[in-house]
Parts: structure tokens; sequence; C-alpha cells
């Protein structure tokens, strides 16, 4: 019952096993399939698989497999692929094997039908390939023609690639270069013009020039030619200028058109970053015309507020630009930025500002005060601060103002502040308001004298003033020539 | 009846299954078909007043990532180097097939095919050079298995070789 199972199991997969009994003589194994008579060909009639012909396919895998079972070491060998007209008129290809089982020498042979032929087809494809590919260079003159192609295509590739890279790092100069910070327009246009040609095929013979806003920019050697290639330079659609490269000469005779459609593209890209470059630095340029001219009309205004004292006391306004120019001078000498040596400044143009609230014949009679007077004096910080601190400046000015009589010993007002409590510019004003005060006349008495104001910031310094700031103002009227104007 | 093993050997593609099948069935296809491992054709000829059986091995040709099975040769009586006129590279494979059956086989008959003889417009094989190996000793014939020039003639040529052997 199995066996008749495992005949029919084999017959399925289209396997014949058959046991070598000796002498070229088979015991079948599985089912009697029709197409082993083409090996077997008495079979039919005597019932025995004795392989006669040594000259067939099977008979030479026989002639390996025979020795292969005596020696009985390894378990399989194949046969290899071979094809055959089977008794019903198909051409079928067989396959044999040889194994060692048990001690039993067993031939399996199996036979592919039409599911071979998808193999074969492959197996056609690929030397169908390889006989399209062999009819490329059928002779060495084809090869030879053909090699020549292919080195010229190589060549022409390696070459196009150069020039690509040339193009590339010229068009990265020129971006590093508008990248960079730009001192000046000109000198862009200069490196750019210079730079220019080096991305170009034959950049020995190439020239280049500049056109913007009718100043020319060239290279030493520029010479126009009928050989050029040119591009607009635009801002905000507006033309400004022209780019322009020429060969100074006909390089070959084959160069009809001597430019690649890449440089005319490496013209345009140059051109293209050129007008953004140009617009954006115009509009830099014009920003900071724009911030300077806002500066300017800033302090002009705060200038033309403390002069508004004048009205009530020309004396005041002229000590606040005085005060205003030596502490300008002292922030320069203890070496602060421009930034903070403007705001001192500032600050010194309206710091007794809050005077405005003091009646003006307090301000301008001669003679001493009385306490009273001298109290409603120093109410002038508080309101000075009052009056600035509804100004929106981007520097602490209001509260400069309202420390400008304080001490460093906190003996000054109105909050009695010491120290580094005191902000530095207000230690510069205070020095550099004494010292006015004292080196100028004033209504009720006339100039002390430098020497005098000197005197007195030296003998408080370190107690009623910076040491720092009275340093510097010292060394600036002692050695350094600074002068007080009228 | 005498037996004798014969084998085509050569380039792919030049005609060799088409050779067989001119000689053993006197047809032709345009239609190339290679050939997968061995094929097996017999043909009886009367030769000399006596029958002759060749078997003729249809061997897959070379085309240089496999190379002929050694074992496929054992037993032959002679041998058929086919070589494509059109095609200068299939005479030098032909003869390096031929040094190395020499080698293992020593003297076994054999002739040279000069195939497609028919396409006289894409010979590429120079004559001067299979004039040189007809000089040399070579049986040399210039066949078509599209025509059947000289095929009957090449095999029966053979066939007599491996008699007189």
């Amino acid at each position: 019952m199995e066996d008749d199972f495992y005949n029919k199991l084999l017959d399925t997969l289209n396997l014949a096993v058959l046991e070598h009994v000796g002498n070229r003589s088979f015991k079948l194994l599985s089912a009697a399939s029709n197409w082993l008579s083409l090996f077997f060909p008495d079979s039919a009639a005597t019932n025995e698989f004795k392989h006669s012909d040594e000259l067939d396919y099977l008979g030479n895998f026989l002639a390996d497999a025979i020795p292969f079972w005596h020696d009985g070491k390894a378990t399989r060998i194949n046969s290899g692929i071979w094809s055959e007209v089977i008794p019903s008129g198909e051409t079928c290809w067989f396959e044999a094997s040889a194994h060692n089982l048990d001690d039993r020498k067993i031939l399996i042979v199996k036979i592919y039908r039409a599911e071979f032929s998808k193999a074969q087809l492959r197996e056609q494809a690929a030397k169908d390939n390889l006989l399209a590919f062999e009819n490329l260079f059928r002779t060495e003159k084809d090869l030879e023609k053909y090699s020549s192609i292919l080195e010229a295509e190589v060549n022409k590739r390696t070459a196009d690639l150069r020039e690509r890279v040339k193009e590339l790092n010229c068009l990265y100069a020129v971006s590093r270069l508008m990248g960079d910070k730009i001192v000046s327009l000109e000198k862009l246009y200069t490196d750019i013009v210079s730079l220019v040609p080096s991305g170009f095929q034959y950049p020995d013979i190439a020239c280049a020039r500049l056109t913007i806003d009718n100043k020319i920019y060239e290279t030493p050697n520029w010479r126009e030619t009928s050989y050029m290639i040119a591009g607009s330079v635009t801002t905000l659609d507006r033309e400004i200028g022209r780019l322009e490269v020429c060969y100074t000469e006909k390089r070959t005779e084959s160069d009809a058109e001597p430019f690649f459609p890449e440089e005319q593209n490496l013209i345009e890209a140059v051109c293209e970053r050129l007008g953004k470059v140009i617009t954006r630095y115009t509009a830099q340029l014009n920003l900071q015309h724009g911030y300077e001219v806002l500066n300017k009309t800033f302090e002009d205004t705060v200038l033309a507020f403390g002069t508004i004292l004048e009205i009530k006391d020309r004396y005041t306004a002229g000590h606040q630009i005085r005060v205003a120019r030596i502490a300008e001078a002292i922030a320069r000498e203890m070496n602060l930025d421009d930034e903070q040596v403007r705001i001192t400044r500032i600050a010194g143009t309206i710091h007794d500002i809050g005077k405005i609230y003091v009646p003006a014949d307090i301000l301008s009679r001669p003679g001493r005060l009385s306490d009273l007077e001298f109290e409603i004096i120093k109410t002038h910080s508080q309101y000075g601060h009052d009056i600035l601190k509804t100004i929106d400046f981007p520097w602490p000015i209001a509260q400069i103002v309202l420390q400008h009589h304080e001490k460093l010993d906190g003996s000054g007002y109105p909050n009695g502040l010491k120290g580094d409590e005191i902000l530095q510019y207000t230690r510069i004003l205070t020095v550099a308001d004494v010292v006015e005060a004292m080196a100028s006349h004033r209504p009720y008495r006339a100039t002390l004298g430098i020497d005098k104001a000197l005197q007195e910031i030296s003998n408080n310094k370190g107690k009623l003033y910076d040491p720092d700031v009275v340093d510097a103002c010292v060394r600036l009227f002692t050695q350094k020539g600074l002068k007080l104007e009228e | 009846m005498i037996q004798k093993k014969i084998c085509m050997l050569g380039s792919f593609a030049v005609g060799k299954t088409s050779l067989v099948r001119r000689f053993v069935e006197n047809m032709f296809s345009d239609k190339y078909m290679t050939t997968i491992g061995v094929k097996i054709e017999k043909k009886v000829i009367d030769l000399k007043a006596q029958s002759l059986t060749l078997v003729i091995w249809d061997i897959a040709g070379e085309n240089g990532f496999h190379q002929i099975n050694g074992s496929y040769l054992r037993g032959m009586s002679g041998y058929i180097l086919v070589a494509d006129k059109t095609r200068t590279g299939t005479l030098d494979t032909a003869m390096n097939i031929h040094k190395t059956v020499v080698q293992a086989f020593r003297d076994v008959p054999f002739i040279l095919l000069m195939n497609k003889m028919d396409l006289t417009g894409q010979w590429d094989i120079q004559e001067s050079a299979i004039d040189k190996l007809s000089q040399d000793g070579w049986d040399v014939f210039r066949t078509s298995a599209k025509t059947g020039h000289n095929v009957e003639e090449a095999f029966v040529r053979l066939s007599q070789k491996m008699l007189e052997k």
C-alpha cells in the first residue's frame, strides 16, 4: 500500500529510481515510466533494466557512476542536463544522479518537460545579449572604431566636467566675495571682473568688463571682440548694468560657437547675485544713512532742548554745552567706547534741564543764595529726571541727570547715593560739572580758574569724586591741552 | 552495426545544432535556439558498403562562462569543430578547443566546418586564415546549414576518417 503511494509520488515528481545490481543492470524501485524505454529498450519485454548503450548520455554517465558506487566514499554525483526525443515524439531534458544510500547503489533519473523551457529561454536571452555585444565589436577595425568613439566620449565628458568644475569654482569664489563684508561696491566690482574669466573655457584669452551706472570696471586685457557673451545686472527689475566676457582671439576653427550654454548660465548667475548684493548693499547704506540722520536729529533735538534754558538763564545753557564737552573728553580719556562716550555727552547736554522749574531770578541773581533759594536750586536734579523719564531713551539719561549732584561719600543730593550706587556716566558728569562751574564765570562771582577747579577735584579725589575720573580730567587739562571754551 | 560517437564543438551560436538538424532531418530554421547541456541525435549512414550509426553529441557552445565538461568527450571517435564565418572570434575558440582536446585525447579524427557561408556580405574570417589551416593538414569544409551546402559531405568525410583509423 505504502509502496504504491511512493511509486505514485515519484512518478508525479517525474523521477525514476533504480538500484544498480551489477553489470550495468538495474532493479526498478519506482513505477515504470514509459520514457525509461529510451534508456532500457528491452525492459518492456524482459522486465530487466540493463543498460547496454555506452555511447548514449546515460551510458556515458554510468562510466562515472559505477566506479563511484564501488568506491562508496562520496554520496552523490550528477550527470548534467541532456535532451532527447522520447518515444512519444516530445523533446525532453534529463538529469541523472548516482547515490550511495545504505550501501545500495541508487540511480535516479529525472525528466524535465515543458517547465524546462523557461530555463532555456533565460539561457537564450543571455546568449542573445552576448551575441549582440560581440556583434558590436566584430572586427579589430570595429574595435578600434568603438574604442576611439568611447575614448572620445570619455575625453569629452571629462573636459565637460572640468569646465563645469571651473564654472562652479568661479561662481563659488564670486559668491564668497559677495558673502564677505563689503568694503565698497567699487572694490567688489573690480574683484568680480578679475575673477569671472577664470570660469571660462579659455581663461588665458578671456577678458571681462562690468558697466554699472555708466561706470566701467574691466580687466587689463579687455578688448571687445565678436566672441562675446553678456548678462544684465538688475536691481528691483531695473537694469543697472551689464557684465560682458570676450575672447580676445578665436581659439580653434571648430569653435563656431565658442561659449558653452553653461557659461551663459554662469554669467547670468553672477549677474543675478551681483544684482541682489547691490540691492542689499544700497538698502544697508540707505538704512545706515537714515540711522545717522535720525541720530543727528535726536542729538540736535536734545541740544535744542538744552538751549530752552537759555530763555530763562543764558549762563546755564552755555554751562551744559561746556560740561558735555569736558565729560565727553574724560570719557574718551578713560577709553569708554563710542556709545558710552555718546551717552555721557548727551547727558551732559541736558543735565541741568530741571532748572527750567527754578525761578529765573534765583538762577541769574548775583550774590550769595539764601538757604531756601539753595534748596529750590537743589530740586533741579529731580525735576530734570521727571522731565526726561517720560522720554523713551535707549540709555539711562534720566538716571544720570538725577544723580549728577551725588557724591562718592554719600554727601550729595537728592538721594545721598554712595560709591558704585552712582552710575559711571554720572561720576564723570559730576567732575566735569564741578570743573566747569569753578572755572567759569558765575553771575555772583568771577571765575576761580582751572587750577583751583583741578585742585578742588584732586583734593577730594576718592572722597567726593571718582579717582579714575579725577585722574583722567587732570591729565586732560594739564598734559593734553584741554581748554575750557566760552 | 558500427556505432561512432561524434562531438560537435565550438563557440555558441555558430550553428552546431543547425548543422546536425540539417544532416539528420534535412531541415533548417533561422530561429536560433540555444542548446542546454547536450543534445543527442543519431543517424545511420551507409559508407563503403556498411552501415554506420553516428551518435552525434551536440554540446552547448562555449560562451566564455562555462567550459565544456571533459566527460562529454569520453568514447568519441571523432569531433567536428565549428566556426562562424561571420565571427572571427569563433575560429579562435575552435582552435583553442582543438588544443584542449588534443592534449586529453591525442589522435582523434576531426574536421573544421566554416559555417554560415551563405552570409556572404558578413564574412569576417579571412580566407587566407582558412587556407593556412588547410595547408597545415586540416580538413576544412565551408558549410551552410541554411542551404545544406557541404553538410553531408563534411559528416561523410569525418566518418571516413573515423573508419580509416
